[in-house]
């Protein structure tokens, strides 16, 4: 599905380049479940926001779905996104000026779809993700963990094929932190959805089943976890 | 989609009032200003186009050389023009009109009103002008004389009962007019008024004597001609000099003067002509111009208000079109979402801004001397017009932050990234510094404008104008009992003195040609003419510094004596010791008037200070020839003095109207136009700073709000409150000054230049400048004051946590 070669991404700091990926090369297959790790500093969100597609590599090639997205255009980028990819942030990054329904709706809206067909989306995750009473709620009337199952949710309606996710339980206490990674696992599990999370957390991270940690822009480690028993 | 972006901007609107209300208030200020000057403009030039074939309708203009000065009149000679229709093929119709100088008493019965509109004009009047004529019939309505048309309001007028066809109206007590035909009402926008439209062949008979249609070199009335199509004006004044040259050459050559007609476009008289003898006072392409460049410039200020919050907010926005991005938002409709929002408040601005013209409207008019409606130039292009520059703002105030924000790579707006301080700030600031150059050159002309305008005031002008009471002697018959009226004046309590004046100063002022002694009769001077009664000297105060005024006990002093101003002397060529020019002779040309010099005066400003000094000359004549009693009254008693001169009025003319003015307020209102031009600037520049200070403030509370961390930061290092507050303000400070150091010296240069329109003028130097800007500095940092004081009370610990 994902596959990068000789990725780096660099700044100009004055006459100075300081490089936050060097020489990255890795290949994620379809229904893997993976998390990045490493310090502060170490790139992690960067590849997570090139995979993305947010940022732009300054060398090496990224093949998504065997498409070179090094090369394609803008519109062709955002077309790719749109239709596999969907995000969540540590920080949530809901709309702050629009209503619970209404942050799930946004992308629908970007994606043309019909009203009718929209309505029933959005009633479907609302019900899914027990929110149906605070539809009408904006993001600042809710708790850390339901703006984060908002965001979840938002970043499901689009049936994506890829999860990026950047620290999800960052901000959130143990056990909204649970609920969150239990819906991706059952994603993953169930729906063979693609996750790759970034995280600083060994016990997160044991949620998935494969760990590359990162260090100074270059992949340190590259693991397979041991097969977790699980609850349910 | 458009429902999200809408509710996205309403709730932003209501999220953020304070921030909402300065885009709001200060867009509609903006635009409401643009609408009412341009309301103004397209009113100015509207003038004279509503007339069928206005474009082929063109004034005949006289130029001309004399051996003293130059002739640039508007007017012809009586005799010109019929025979013009004949030898010139391009000359389609033509036609003479003679308006008042003044005003034409005219009456039915016991209603009697002083009529501006009353104007003699030639039969074919029709074949020129298109006229409506609702009653009567065109071919004969003003072919015999004593025959007049009425406007259908003042059909209403004067006839409020009955049918105004076939009745009577009585001109200047004395002569009857027949109504013989009704035309619809001409718009206010023309440079002539027309409520009454009499037959010139009544000229002929005694209301000026029955020589005065034959007289063929006394400029005494205007002349219209209709063109053919395609027809070039330029050649046709060349036949027409051909005319003047056949007709009058000689007499021209003998007196060593030439003169050379020019035809203006009727609709251009408006705005471009300002010939002498101009039948109203008209507007100038000038103000026009400059009203036009202020409209353009406020929009523009307000505008710059919107981008300039709206950048600012950028870091607060930029999330959340990082976040759009990530959900699948093309560029495209990010931009249109921006846009949208921009569109919203030049809505809501444009809706406010109406409201605003409607209150601002009657003190506008009021101020530009106009009867402007929010409709005045047709409903359709007034809702054209407002949707317009709501569209027009929108895009033009959405541009920058729609195509600055959704350019923003998303990884990057998602940190919060701050945008506003790269690109975006160092547009910010150019566009403050604009905004700021703007107010303060607009403050400065409005400051100049003023001083001048008080200079005027309290200029000495070589007589006293205070206390000064002008009574218009507008008819033969009133002057008749001249005396009688002046001797029962002068016993009233509440008067010093009154002379009767053929010219008053600041009203109308009369020029003759005159021979003084020594120079032959080719070289004749012009010179302001007053024939007056023996005390007029005295009464307005004029000093004597050589030889005496007239006297009632020097009889002979009626049988010409001349009393000369200063300038006088060096424009006749004599010795400048006025000693030495007692006793000279003057003369009128044609020799049938002519005296000795008894005495000189100090130079005295008869008209405006536009006009350099000219050459005076006073002598006593019979009261005939006064058109105005000057009345000098007793200070305190203006009241009882207008009433008492009343009573004797009533008393003597019961069948005329008492017209009086004092002397001040004409004086005054030769600067009309000016003080017209330094309330726009004053209105305008209170708007521009008020528009600027708004934005001021939106910028001062996000910079604050930016600079939160920082701010927090020094305090924890032990900054003091009054340094946070100097380090906010500094940065506002530093843009008025070069805002300051920018427009001062096009200021300086500009109004200079318009100073240099009078011919006594306040000196304007560094000091005004500095003044002005120092008052822009401290209303900014007022402005501020709010913002960086509460910065700096702050508690750093909220400060740092907030990060």
């Amino acid at each position: 599905m994902i596959r990068i070669e000789k990725l780096t991404k660099s700044y100009l700091h004055g006459f100075n380049r300081s490089f936050v990926l060097r020489n990255i090369s890795l290949e994620v297959k379809e229904g893997e479940f993976v998390s990045f790790m490493g310090p502060s500093g170490s790139g992690k969100s960067t590849l997570l926001h090139i995979l993305g597609m947010l940022d732009e590599p300054s060398t090496g090639e990224y093949f998504f779905f065997d498409q070179p997205v090094h090369k394609i255009s803008e519109r062709k980028r955002t077309d790719l996104h749109r239709e596999y990819i969907g995000f969540v942030f540590q920080a949530y990054h809901l709309i702050d000026d629009l209503t619970v329904y209404e942050n799930l709706e946004t992308p629908l809206l970007y994606k043309k779809i019909k009203g009718s067909e929209r309505k029933s989306m959005v009633a479907e995750m609302l019900d899914k993700f027990n929110m149906v009473a605070k539809k009408d709620l904006f993001p600042s009337q809710l708790s850390g963990g339901q703006q984060q199952l908002v965001g979840v949710a938002r970043a499901l309606i689009m049936q994506p094929k890829l999860i990026l996710a950047d620290e999800p339980t960052g901000n959130l206490h143990t056990g909204h932190g649970e609920i969150v990674m239990d819906w991706f696992r059952r994603l993953n599990k169930e729906d063979g959805v693609t996750v790759i999370q970034v995280t600083h957390s060994d016990h997160w991270a044991s949620y998935g089943d494969r760990v590359i940690e990162l260090v100074d822009g270059r992949v340190e480690r590259d693991v397979q976890n041991e097969p977790r028993v699980t609850l349910s | 989609m458009f429902r999200n972006y809408l509710s996205i901007a309403l709730r932003l609107i209501q999220k953020q009032p304070g921030y909402a209300f300065i885009n709001i208030v200060g867009l509609a200020v903006g635009m409401a200003a643009f609408f009412v000057i341009t309301l103004f403009i397209s009113d100015e030039l509207s003038y004279d186009k509503h007339f069928e074939n206005s474009e082929r309708i063109y004034r005949v203009a006289v130029h001309g050389v004399t051996s003293n000065g130059n002739l640039n009149t508007a007017m012809t000679s009586p005799s010109w023009g019929p025979e013009w229709v004949d030898e010139i093929p391009e000359i389609e119709a033509l036609v003479r009109m003679k308006p008042p100088q003044q005003m034409w008493l005219v009456a039915k019965d016991d209603l009697k009103f002083f009529e501006k509109g009353f104007v003699f004009i030639d039969s074919t009047a029709f074949d020129v002008f298109s006229f409506e004529l609702t009653r009567g019939t065109q071919e004969t309505a003003l072919a015999a004389p004593y025959s007049v048309i009425l406007t259908e309001s003042m059909a209403a007028k004067y006839f409020p009962d009955s049918d105004a066809l076939g009745q009577n109206l009585r001109l200047d007590n004395a002569y009857d007019f027949t109504v013989t035909g009704i035309i619809r009402d001409l718009p206010g926008q023309s440079h002539f008024k027309a409520d009454f439209l009499a037959s010139l062949s009544t000229l002929r008979t005694p209301i000026y004597g029955d020589q005065f249609l034959e007289q063929n070199l006394n400029m005494s009335l205007y002349s219209y001609a209709l063109l053919v199509p395609g027809a070039d004006p330029g050649a046709v004044a060349t036949k027409i000099d051909a005319y003047i040259d056949r007709t009058v050459g000689e007499i021209l050559k003998s007196v060593g003067a030439t003169i050379r007609t020019a035809l203006q476009p009727i609709q251009s008289i408006h705005l471009e002509s300002h010939l002498d003898s101009e039948i109203l006072p008209n507007g100038s392409m000038g103000t026009v111009m400059a009203l036009a460049a202020i409209a353009l410039f406020i929009l523009i200020i307000a505008c710059i208000n919107y981008m300039n919050l709206a950048t600012a907010r950028s870091a607060s926005r930029s999330r959340e079109v990082g976040i759009r991005k990530v959900l699948g938002a093309e560029r495209p409709q990010l931009v249109r979402q921006f846009l949208g929002e921009s569109f919203i408040i030049s809505m809501l601005a444009m809706i406010l801004a109406v409201v605003l013209v409607l209150l601002i409207l009657p003190a506008f008019n009021t101020a530009a001397g106009k009867t402007l409606t929010l409709i005045s130039s047709g409903f359709l292009s007034a809702v054209g017009l407002f949707l317009g520059v709501a569209i027009v703002c929108g895009l033009v105030a959405g541009s920058y932050p729609a195509f600055f924000l959704s350019s923003v790579t998303p990884a990057y707006a998602l940190k919060g990234g701050k945008l506003g301080s790269s690109g975006g700030g160092m547009l910010r600031k150019v566009l403050v510094i604009f905004q700021f150059a703007t107010s303060i050159g607009l403050i400065i002309a409005t400051v100049v404008v003023f001083r001048q305008l008080e200079f005027n005031r309290n200029m000495d002008l070589g007589f006293d104008q205070e206390q000064v009471i002008i009574v218009q002697l507008t008819d033969v018959g009133v002057r008749t009992l001249y005396p009688t009226f002046r001797d029962r004046i002068e016993e009233l309590p509440s008067v010093v003195n009154i002379s009767g004046s053929s010219s008053a100063p600041g009203f109308f002022v009369g020029t003759n040609l005159v021979v003084p002694e020594g120079v032959s009769q080719e070289e004749t001077v012009f010179a302001q003419t007053f024939f007056a009664d023996f005390d007029f000297i005295e009464t307005l105060g004029i000093q004597i510094i050589a030889g005496r005024a007239h006297s009632e006990a020097h009889p002979s002093d009626s049988l010409g004596a001349f009393v000369i101003n200063e300038s006088a002397l060096s424009e006749f060529g004599w010795d400048t010791d006025p000693n030495l020019a007692i006793g000279r002779q003057i003369s009128f040309p044609g020799g049938n008037f002519q005296g000795e010099i008894i005495g000189v005066t100090e130079n005295f400003h008869a008209e405006s200070l536009h006009e350099p000094i000219q050459p005076a000359l006073i002598t006593v004549a019979n009261e005939q020839s006064f058109f105005y009693a000057v009345i000098r009254i007793q200070a305190g008693s203006t009241r009882d003095a207008i009433t008492e001169i009343g009573r004797v009025w009533q008393d003597l003319y019961p069948a005329y109207i008492y017209q009086y003015s004092f002397m001040e307020d004409d004086i005054n209102e030769l600067y009309a136009s000016d003080l017209t031009l330094g309330r726009l600037f004053g209105g305008f520049s209170f708007l521009t700073i008020l528009i600027a200070c708004l934005g001021l403030f939106g910028l001062a509370s996000f910079t604050a709000e930016q600079r939160t961390k920082e701010i927090g930061v020094r305090k924890v290092m032990g900054a003091s409150m009054g340094q946070i507050t100097f380090l906010l303000s500094k940065d506002f400070a530093r843009f008025v000054a070069i805002a300051f150091v920018l427009i001062a010296p096009i200021a300086w240069i500009g109004m200079n230049r318009w100073l240099d329109t009078f011919n006594y003028r306040v000196s304007f130097g560094f000091g005004t400048l500095l003044v002005v800007g120092l008052g822009v500095l401290v209303i900014s940092l007022l402005t501020v004051a709010f913002q960086t004081v509460r910065a700096s009370l702050a508690n750093p610990v909220d400060a740092l946590k907030y990060e």
